[in-house]
């Protein structure tokens, strides 16, 4: 496997996509969560705001900087798509094939990258998460680290559906298309219609079901759920089990993975 | 022992049939060419060879074994275009297919410099003429000194001084005891490269073996005289042809290849009193005898 990635790692790091969508996709994440650190700040010196307690200091920053992390996961998304569209465009596919590789090897070094990225992109929410809870003082806490984890769950989980796409349909533009399509506008809709059919039976939202949260973007997203007015929230909006989001989870990302490799390894490439 | 052997591959896509149960073998040793024309189907068979498509049917075997991604990395292969990392340098898309094939770089300098690269080295490949581009991906095949060759249309768009290079390169890696095997639509690359020839039509084999065997051709000796019906009756004592036949009032007479002598058909028919008015030697047309094969 060491012999594979090494490879993939000649094929990246001269690709100036690589380089650039990498470094936006760092400064993104820390810049998201200065802004909202410093809004949240200055919001907090008014007297009203006090009583909401500090979303930026231990142990609620892991929470906080994971949360609002989650909006930048579609740059490494788009950078997957890229990586992979390529080698269809360029038809080096075929060519890796023909110089010696297995249809096996192409595929699952392409799935260990996505875990690669994910891991990185997850040591950099860590790295702003402790730089942003040490700056704002407080006693050090690891209570709700565990939200980076669930971060690294929704990295892995989104990447590796921009993998799927991109393997199913071959060409960047459309594959980008499908994928924020997908990712931001479909599943709230399909979210929007599973919900708005219940509610036409039941009156009280906090008895609602939320079935949607099971839908595959959401299922990794409720892991982490908005975390500001949380009390509030959580007991106007019923939330679904965490053990359930979890297993939603892995079954999707078993799903993605399977159809991938079963589409690379029998099709005519 | 066969370096390659296809057993009864058949591949359809959809209702068309492009290969329609191919079976031939290749001996080590030997250039052998795939001969069809356009759209026969010669390039669906390598790439099945190559697994980048499954055939619908059919078995096939490299070196004499069940064909692994290993066998692969033994043969240096360029199949229908030059693909590479359009934003990556010659070096460094010929550092990837080393990696892939399990072969040190130290095979880069000198395969660039075969194909007369060394100075572009460093040019990104999407700034490379067709031409560059071809030559780089007969550079790509010869990392590593592979045994077996495999050259799908190897002379396509490059200019006449470029094919004669590949053709010369071919010949020498042939002499040093590697096995070739090279697609083509032309009959004449094929014959004057290869040793033995399989004919694809239509997703069929017509015919496979020895060049001079299947490729053979004929000498045409057209000869005209005032009286054609004496000459014709005269020339039937001639010795050595093997078939005669009559065209645009001028009768041809087809002999093996070089055992033409026009001096003695000339006293022969001067002898027996017909003085000719024409006596040519043609040589059939190469591309008669593709239309021939392929029609």
């Amino acid at each position: 496997m060491i012999k594979l990635l090494k490879i993939e790692w000649l094929k990246m790091k001269n690709y100036t996509a690589f380089v650039a969508i990498g470094l936006i996709f760092l400064v993104c994440v820390f810049g998201v969560n200065f802004i909202a650190y410093t809004f949240n700040k200055s919001v907090q010196e008014t007297p009203a705001a006090m009583l909401m307690g500090s979303y930026f200091s231990f142990p609620n920053v892991w929470h906080t900087v994971s949360w609002l992390s989650n909006f930048t996961l579609f740059l490494p998304g788009l950078l997957i798509i890229l990586m992979i569209t390529n080698e269809f465009t360029y038809k080096t596919h075929r060519q890796n094939i023909i110089d010696g590789w297995s249809r096996n090897q192409f595929i699952k070094v392409k799935i260990v990258i996505v875990f690669i990225f994910s891991a990185a992109a997850t040591l950099w929410v860590f790295i702003v998460a402790l730089a942003i809870g040490l700056f704002s003082g407080g006693a050090f806490s690891v209570d709700k680290i565990y939200y980076t984890g669930y971060f690294f769950i929704q990295s892995v989980s989104i990447l590796m559906l921009a993998l799927m796409i991109s393997v199913l349909v071959k060409r960047a533009a459309l594959a980008i298309a499908v994928f924020i399509a997908y990712v931001y506008i479909l599943e709230n809709l399909i979210g929007a219609i599973i919900n708005g059919l219940q509610y036409k039976n039941i009156s009280d939202p906090s008895k609602m079901i939320p079935y949607a949260d099971v839908l595959p973007i959401n299922a990794t997203d409720s892991l982490v759920p908005f975390p500001f007015f949380r009390e509030l929230l959580n007991k106007a909006m019923p939330q679904m089990n965490i053990y359930i989001l979890l297993g939603a989870s892995l079954v999707y990302l078993m799903a993605y993975i399977f159809i991938s490799r079963k589409q690379f390894l029998i099709r005519d490439l | 022992m066969s370096i390659l052997s296809l057993e009864n591959i058949h591949k359809d896509y959809g209702r068309v049939q492009a290969l329609k149960g191919v079976s031939f073998n290749v001996p080590k040793g030997t250039v052998f060419g795939i001969l069809g024309p356009n759209g026969s189907g010669k390039t669906t068979m390598l790439g099945i060879i190559m697994d980048i498509l499954k055939p619908t049917s059919g078995t096939y075997k490299l070196f004499g074994e069940a064909p692994t991604e290993k066998h692969r990395r033994q043969i240096g292969t360029f199949l229908e275009t030059p693909n590479f990392y359009h934003y990556l340098s010659a070096e460094q898309n010929l550092k990837i297919s080393a990696a892939i094939k399990g072969r040190g770089e130290a095979d880069i300098p000198k395969v660039l410099e075969m194909v007369n690269l060394t100075q572009r080295k460093d040019s990104r490949f999407s700034t490379y003429s067709l031409g560059m581009k071809q030559r780089l991906a007969i550079a790509s095949c010869l990392l590593g000194n592979p045994e077996v060759l495999i050259l799908d249309e190897p002379t396509n768009g490059l200019d006449p001084v470029g094919i004669a290079e590949i053709r010369a390169l071919i010949k020498k890696l042939y002499l040093e005891g590697s096995t070739i095997i090279m697609a083509s639509h032309l009959l004449d690359e094929v014959e004057k490269v290869c040793t033995h020839v399989a004919i694809l039509k239509k997703g069929e084999l017509v015919a496979t073996g020895n060049v001079n065997e299947i490729l053979a051709n004929e000498d045409i000796v057209e000869i005209g005289a005032a009286d054609m019906s004496k000459l014709k009756s005269s020339v039937q004592h001639l010795p050595g042809y093997s078939s005669m036949s009559e065209q645009d009032n001028l009768i041809r007479l087809f002999y093996p290849v070089g055992t033409t002598n026009l001096e003695s058909i000339n006293r022969h028919c001067f002898n027996e009193g017909i003085v000719l008015n024409h006596l040519q030697l043609k040589k059939k047309s190469l591309e008669s005898k593709f239309f021939e094969l392929t029609n």
